[in-house]
């Protein structure tokens, strides 16, 4: 069951998105500088398109970020306003909104192995902190923790410096784009906190925008907006594990939902609720509620002009070549995850390792696991473990 | 967030808070308030005399000039010189083409100073109500104090507060009539009265809201570039992008033309039909002169202009301004382009759509012979111009985009591709007017120009 509890506009203002520092307070307040510019060039506008119709353009140019009025308002300014936030508020998805460098397969996959080892690495930290505090810094567990450790951050400097490294290949033939690149990688993308950009990037490139149609009736218009649900949204979901994989994989769309007064308490659900699409879409005018699947998705209309969204499964064959490779190393990751466990046993660590090794054919692992050397066999592994397209 | 100082919030500011709660029931009046009245007075008295000037100009000028006024106005001076050039070819004599000059000359310097007085009166308008603003920020700074108090999240409200409280200050500033005319810079770095305005990076407070009105907030953003010596077109420069120079017999031939709305058919059928298509694919961009050919002579001339515009468009060094975008120039002198191939026929559609929506306002207009406001302007030229100038600022939008790539798309993806496509087919589906699509066009063009701000690269 998928609980989608409205938000009452007034609280919704003063629930904006906590930030944490000027740039991205600054990029809010992009609306009031666009609006400078627009005051700056105002007579020219009026010349062109009228007292009205500058004051139309005028105030949606200041006032677009957040979703307000409806389409049949008898201010012809605000009519527009209304259509263009809604418009605007609607680009979440990859296709509308992504530069080309974050829909690609490979910048993909190396964004997510370092989402990986961040993660083992957060485990690590703790595990290691305990047993500083419970003086146990000489013992084996310690000793195989710090390899490991030190092994993960090298690997996820090691993405780094693979994501530099895909410019050419992104952006042929255009040294500008190539650069630009290049440097957002090298000044922007930190590898030991990557949790927002693979949060945003695999959650708007999981949904693709499919287009939007009008209906009315005698109280209201009602926008639908069609959206694919692409076969990463699942792959996603599965790959980052059930709590953080879904919270991913449903980013674009709770932003979405948000932006219309909407929320996703349980974002497990929804991933359930989309592998079972088609939906059956139940309206209920009356208590301008919509219902789809049996209560699977509750969505209260706020505004007079209603705005539903329907969710379709796009064609597979998408993103194969990603999806293959998030599936593929699964196995691994299990593996991984086996190691990390709080009760260190060494013995029980070389067999799993060393049947890794026979089943992938991997012979540093085994070389390794003969030499009794389990801190130099985990560091094959998580080689071999995070080993990127090429 | 609202205003991030050097200094943290002191005992000394806590004190004027409470100080100040204590005198809520009679928030002292700015003590120069009529200030703002005597600003108002200069620029209208400013606006008077060279309006006087203009009509005096105007008079020793004998007969109506052979290009209009308006579209003379809107000739930059690379444009006026090319079309001064032309008429000079075409036999006019140099002393009436200096006439022509000078009644351009004085156009342009009428129409910025209205300008100017608009900005001021903006300004003027939307800060006069300092009462407002304190009562408004007060009422914000006594719901931070009721969440600290409450512990939730009582740093943050601590800072909202300082924060709120330094906007106080810097309305208060206004109140005084300090802020109307920034300073010399050489006083502007001593005086503290403007640390505040010139300090602040953002206008919101942590969580990212607004604490003072939308027209409040904008003429802040507006001081703020004042007092960090940009003016607006420095600061969200399109200019920074070269386009084609063309000759002054085509701009001439345009300004001394009119489209005829009757004849749009012909364009609005080629943009139906590009809107039938898919997306349009790098290599379209190349076949746009072959469908721009069939048109009527006047938007073939406009549609080829612009065409060539695009396909030529670069990052030129512009002369006098604080800030040139020196990152777009080096990187286009590696040998690199500031669009792609698809953006620039993505973008030849869109002006292609524009156009046939602008000739079917006209056209509209004309049918119903109902008041105009505005959509009267037939002129080639300054259609022409129009459409050039949002080709500009769609390419410097890309341009900046792909220079700084910060991870979501402000350039022609999102713009064209996103807002415009989906905005004008619900109007189109909910019958609105061609009136309503360009605005609509023209709303996409302009809304996220605040994204090319200096201080977000």
């Amino acid at each position: 069951m998928i609980s989608v509890t409205p938000i009452p506009l007034s609280s919704k203002h003063k629930d904006g998105i906590p930030l944490d520092n000027g740039y991205y307070a600054l990029t809010k307040d992009h609306p009031l500088y666009s609006s400078v510019y627009y005051e700056a060039h105002r007579s020219e506008y009026e010349e062109y398109f009228g007292k009205q119709g500058t004051r139309s353009i005028g105030l949606s140019i200041l006032d677009h970020s957040e979703v307000k009025g409806h389409l049949r308002d008898p201010d012809p300014a605000k009519r527009m306003q209304a259509l263009f936030c809604r418009i605007d508020c609607m680009a979440v998805s990859a296709d509308l909104k992504n530069a080309p460098a974050l829909m690609h397969d490979k910048v993909l996959v190396a964004m997510s192995k370092t989402f990986e080892a961040i993660e083992y690495l957060k485990d690590i930290d703790m595990r290691m902190g305990q047993l500083w505090k419970d003086h146990q810094v000489r013992s084996d567990e310690y000793k195989w923790l710090a390899a490991a450790q030190a092994s993960l951050r090298t690997i996820a400097g090691e993405v780094k410096k693979y994501l530099l490294g895909l410019d050419k290949e992104i952006y042929e033939d255009d040294p500008v784009l190539q650069q630009a690149y290049h440097r957002a990688v090298e000044q922007h993308y930190d590898p030991f906190n990557p949790k927002f950009p693979v949060q945003r990037d695999f959650g708007s490139n999981a949904i693709a925008f499919a287009g939007i149609d009008v209906g009315s009736t005698a109280e209201r218009d009602h926008l639908t907006a069609r959206l694919n649900v692409l076969p990463l949204f699942f792959a996603v979901a599965d790959y980052f594990g059930e709590e953080q994989g879904s919270s991913f994989a449903t980013s674009a769309v709770e932003k979405l939902l948000k932006s219309f007064g909407g929320a996703i308490h349980n974002p497990i659900k929804l991933v359930e609720a989309f592998s079972m699409l088609p939906f059956k879409s139940i309206y209920n005018p009356e208590k301008d509620v919509e219902k789809k699947i049996d209560d699977g998705i509750e969505y209260q209309q706020h505004y007079v002009t209603h705005v539903h969204f329907e969710f379709e499964i796009a064609p597979r064959g998408k993103r194969s070549q990603l999806i293959k490779r998030m599936k593929k190393l699964l196995p691994s990751l299990i593996i991984m995850r086996d190691l990390l466990r709080s009760d260190f046993d060494s013995e029980r660590m070389k067999s799993m390792l060393a049947k890794f090794a026979d089943d992938t054919k991997n012979d540093a692992i085994s070389e390794s696991i003969q030499k009794e050397d389990l801190d130099g066999a985990t560091e094959h592994f998580l080689i071999q473990h995070f080993t990127l397209p090429e | 967030m609202f205003f991030v100082f050097n200094k943290a919030f002191s005992p000394f500011c806590e004190k004027r808070i409470v100080f100040f709660a204590m005198e809520k029931e009679n928030i002292p009046f700015p003590s120069r308030y009529e200030a703002f009245e005597n600003s108002l007075e200069l620029c209208r008295a400013e606006r008077n005399a060279f309006r006087r000037a203009y009509r005096k100009t105007i008079e020793s000028l004998l007969g109506e000039p052979v290009i209009a006024p308006d579209v003379l106005r809107s000739f930059s001076d690379d444009e006026a010189d090319r079309v001064f050039g032309a008429l000079e070819r075409e036999g006019m004599s140099a002393e009436d083409v200096l006439l022509l000059r000078t009644r351009r000359s004085s156009e342009r310097g009428l129409a910025h100073c209205k300008q100017q007085v608009h900005e001021q009166l903006f300004l003027v308008h939307a800060l006069r109500d300092v009462r407002t603003a304190q009562t408004l920020l007060y009422d914000y700074m006594r719901g931070q104090t009721a969440r600290e108090n409450l512990d939730d999240n009582p740093v943050q409200s601590k800072r909202n507060k300082a924060r709120a409280f330094a906007l106080l200050q810097i309305i208060s500033e206004i109140g005084s009539g300090n802020c109307l005319f920034p300073p010399l810079e050489k006083n502007m770095e001593k005086d503290f009265r403007y640390h505040c305005i010139r300090e602040c990076e953002s206008l919101r407070d942590e969580k990212g809201n607004l604490v003072l009105p939308m027209p409040l907030m904008c003429s802040l953003a507006s001081l703020h570039l004042r007092f960090n010596n940009f003016d607006v077109d420095s600061a969200m420069d399109a200019g920074c992008i070269a386009l084609a120079g063309h000759s002054g017999e085509d701009l001439l031939t345009l300004a001394r033309s009119d489209l005829e709305p009757a004849k749009c058919k012909p364009v609005i059928t080629l943009a139906k039909t590009l809107r039938g298509e898919d997306e349009p694919a790098a290599e379209k961009f190349q076949q746009y002169p072959a469908m721009i050919e069939k048109r009527p002579a006047l938007p073939k001339r406009i549609l080829t202009l612009l065409w060539k515009d695009i396909e030529a468009a670069r990052p030129a060094k512009v002369a006098d301004k604080k800030y040139e975008r020196q990152d777009l120039i080096e990187q286009y002198a590696k040998g690199g382009d500031i669009v792609t191939d698809t953006e620039r026929a993505v973008l030849m559609r869109e002006l292609i759509e524009y156009l046939a929506d602008y000739m079917e306002a006209l056209h509209e207009i004309e049918e119903s012979h109902g008041k105009s406001d505005g959509f009267t302007i037939c002129n080639a030229f300054r259609v022409y111009k129009l459409l050039r100038e949002n080709a500009r600022k769609y390419l410097f939008q890309s341009g900046v985009d792909h220079i700084y790539l910060t991870g979501s798309d402000h350039g022609v993806k999102h713009l064209i591709q996103g807002d415009v496509r989906f905005s004008t087919q619900v109007a189109e589906q909910l019958k609105w007017s061609a009136r309503d699509r360009v605005c609509l066009r023209q709303i996409a063009v302009d809304h996220d120009l605040g994204y090319t701000h200096p201080a977000l690269q």
